[in-house]
């Protein structure tokens, strides 16, 4: 009976061992480990994509290695592609410390999954994209269209809501894989596809022809995007939400990574403080007081990273619209360090 | 019963009852400690989210549903399209194995070489690869609703599927009264035959039946059909297979059938040759023996393995997921996503797997019951 008892328990030890690994101290374990390891897209021009390299590109890798940054000094990070339907849950059972895919904030996903959303990277909204040819202009006149919808995204209910609340019926088409996806709508499976409008756009300039495809001005949902960590960790989630942070302070207060250096040195208190040449800012969340200076010398500051990803230094050209700063009429506004 | 029997008996009985319970109790343990874990991270436990309201649509259901039913209807919604592209595809794949066996042992040279390259061919690549290219097939290749193909009076082929026309209530009815009478009259005559009793009267019944729906046949309206029509968007009234039912549909079917052919193939060639040649010397013709002596043999050579086919066929129906088709597991993963109660949702699928396969595992003993001699 002794034998057995014990056996039940190494048993249950190796089923829930793993998941109560995953609730340790994640700065230490990042520490140790030696780098951070994110769950990225599987393959979206400008917010996740591999280069030629196999390194991952896009505004969603660079707050990886942001916070990589801050916790080691230098951006190591190990990359997880994972599909929209898969990455809470590796997030959840601690396959990875950070999720950075697209992932809009609702609710459920931050009350009811046991994960945090610290900070917003991106404000983008839900539309949808459609052939020119229809002669569609708003989405009132898609009465009776096939819908194709990604699984596991919020659009899933969004859309039902937006064409329940016009009065007019759809046919969804529900598919897991991205590639399969996107070729649905242009072999003319769906006469839609509903995804945020970044995205869409982005999926329209990289067609053969985009001219052919434009996206309806109805914007159907608010969809602000950000890093997602588990709950149970309050100073990783801190270290993430201050990176958010600290990457739009360095905007706002024209930290570059070209000049961060000649900045640390400038006779102003804020700055001093901020990038690290007089102690404050490491301490309360646990890291050295340089962590600021090296995310911005390594990454950059939050323009940098838009312009080069997805703005004007990128091939999608996205305004920053309501991504600029508060001060430049946007949403992007940070708490004082 | 000896002393020592009984004692056995006893012995054999605790160790069993022992090791059931251990399973329990370890079941229990480990389900607990999950369920106190995911408490502790914040993550919901339970099955109450499958009374909530789902939210989300599903592209085509066999029972009634839309996104103000609760996820427990989503799953039984998936549920029932996966009890629709398993079955209709096992029925074309026993089919397509037995044309496929057949060809092979018929000893045409070309029928056999067709045969040999669609086995090789099909049984050598991923399922999720023909998967794609069926998907493929269907929705980039084939024309959009404007330039539809017409393929008889209200059936046509567009990536938007195949649509149908279906018929109305009353054209149902008369179906149905046909169908019973129909059956009711064979069943009943089979049985007064069998005892041995004159089935005449019976036999001058159905014929009456029979002929008096022709004149009321004549009188239904037979253009009662719902008929698709081409809308703006979609074709709307009668019946569709939609793109991704059919991609499904081939895939599976096309590529379990090489397996059964397989199957079916050895097991002809498993019967002795004696046996055959027994037959012969009965004097039994070619076709004969084969139908009486070769195939009775094989059949029941044959069940278990094409039974294992058939199961892996109902377990690949959940890589629809891939291409759009809303089975159960579609259906579940978007409440998996929504609800974020994983474990829940897994179990949910093995229950309801493991359920279709016990009761194909059921009806094979049946039949292999059938064979036994």
């Amino acid at each position: 009976m002794n034998k057995l008892s014990t056996t039940l328990a190494v048993l249950a030890a190796g089923i829930v061992g793993p998941v109560t690994a995953a609730s340790a101290d994640m700065v230490e374990t990042v520490t140790e480990r030696g780098e951070l390891v994110c769950g990225v897209h599987t393959g979206l021009v400008g917010f996740g994509a591999p280069d030629e390299s196999g390194e991952w590109q896009g505004l969603d890798p660079d707050y990886c290695r942001a916070v990589a940054t801050a916790i080691l000094g230098e951006p190591k990070v190990k990359w997880v592609p994972l599909s929209a339907q898969a990455r809470f849950t590796s997030l959840q059972n601690g396959e990875i410390d950070m999720l950075a895919q697209n992932s809009t904030m609702t609710l459920a996903r931050d009350a009811s999954l046991g994960l945090t959303f610290p900070a917003f990277n991106f404000y983008d909204g839900q539309g949808l994209l459609i052939r020119s040819d229809l002669g569609v202009t708003e989405s009132k006149e898609l009465d009776g269209a096939t819908v194709c919808i990604q699984q596991g995204t919020t659009s899933e209910y969004v859309i039902r809501n937006h064409f329940t609340d016009m009065g007019i019926s759809f046919t969804p088409v529900v598919i897991e894989s991205g590639t399969e996806f996107f070729s649905a709508f242009f072999s003319g499976r769906c006469d839609v596809i509903t995804s945020d409008l970044s995205q869409l756009a982005i999926v329209r300039l990289t067609s053969e022809d985009p001219e052919a495809y434009m996206v309806l001005p109805d914007i159907i949902a608010k969809s602000p995007l950000g890093p997602v960590v588990r709950g149970d960790d309050k100073a990783f989630e801190n270290v993430v939400k201050w990176t958010s942070y600290a990457l739009l302070t360095a905007e706002e207060l024209g930290v570059t990574q070209a000049n961060v250096d000649e900045m640390k040195m400038q006779d102003n208190a804020d700055l001093q403080k901020f990038l690290g040449a007089t102690p404050g800012v490491g301490e309360l969340i646990g890291l050295g007081d340089d962590w600021v200076y090296n995310v911005i010398s390594n990454v950059g500051n939050y323009s940098e990273i838009f312009d080069r990803n997805v703005g004007a230094g990128s091939p999608l050209a996205l305004p920053r619209g309501q991504n600029a700063l508060w001060s430049d009429g946007g949403l992007m506004y940070s708490p004082l360090f | 019963m000896s002393y020592s029997h009984r004692r056995d008996a006893l012995r054999q009985g605790a160790i069993q009852v022992f090791t059931i319970g251990a399973i329990l109790a370890m079941l229990w343990l480990v389900a607990s400690l999950v369920r106190q874990r995911l408490e502790a991270m914040g993550i919901n436990t339970g099955f109450a989210f499958l009374s909530h309201r789902a939210g989300y649509d599903l592209g085509e259901s066999l029972i009634p549903y839309d996104g103000d039913s609760s996820y427990g209807r989503a799953l039984l919604a998936g549920f029932s399209n996966t009890l629709k592209v398993a079955l209709s595809s096992i029925f074309v794949a026993l089919a397509l194995g037995l044309i496929a066996a057949g060809a092979m042992l018929s000893g045409h040279a070309s029928a056999n070489r067709v045969a040999r390259f669609y086995i090789r061919t099909v049984r050598n690549t991923p399922l999720l690869l023909q998967l794609f290219f069926w998907f493929g097939v269907f929705t980039i290749s084939l024309p959009g609703i404007r330039e539809r193909i017409t393929l008889l009076p209200g059936v046509y082929l567009s990536n938007r599927g195949l649509n149908f026309p279906t018929p109305d209530a009353t054209m149902w009815a008369f179906i149905a009264v046909t169908v019973v009478t129909l059956a009711a009259t064979t069943v009943a005559h089979r049985h007064l035959r069998n005892r041995g009793k004159n089935t005449i009267v019976l036999r001058y019944i159905g014929w009456g039946v029979g002929l008096a729906l022709v004149p009321l046949a004549a009188t239904l309206d037979f253009a009662a059909f719902n008929m698709p029509e081409a809308g703006r968007f979609a074709i709307k009234g009668g019946g569709v297979l939609t793109p991704e039912f059919m991609t499904l549909f081939f895939g599976l079917s096309i590529y379990t059938g090489t397996y059964i052919a397989e199957v079916l193939r050895g097991a002809v060639q498993a019967v002795a040759e004696g046996q055959s040649e027994a037959a012969g010397a009965l004097g039994l013709t070619r076709l004969q023996s084969f139908r009486l002596v070769v195939l009775p043999q094989a059949t029941r050579i044959a069940l278990p393995s094409t039974v294992s086919e058939l199961l892996n066929l109902v377990k690949n129906s959940s890589l629809g997921v891939a291409v759009g088709y809303p089975d159960l597991v579609s259906a579940g993963n978007t409440a998996m996503n929504q609800t974020g109660q994983a474990i829940e949702m897994i179990s949910i699928y093995m229950v309801a797997y493991v359920a279709i396969n016990v009761v194909i595992t059921k009806f094979s003993k049946m039949l292999e019951a059938r064979y036994e001699w």
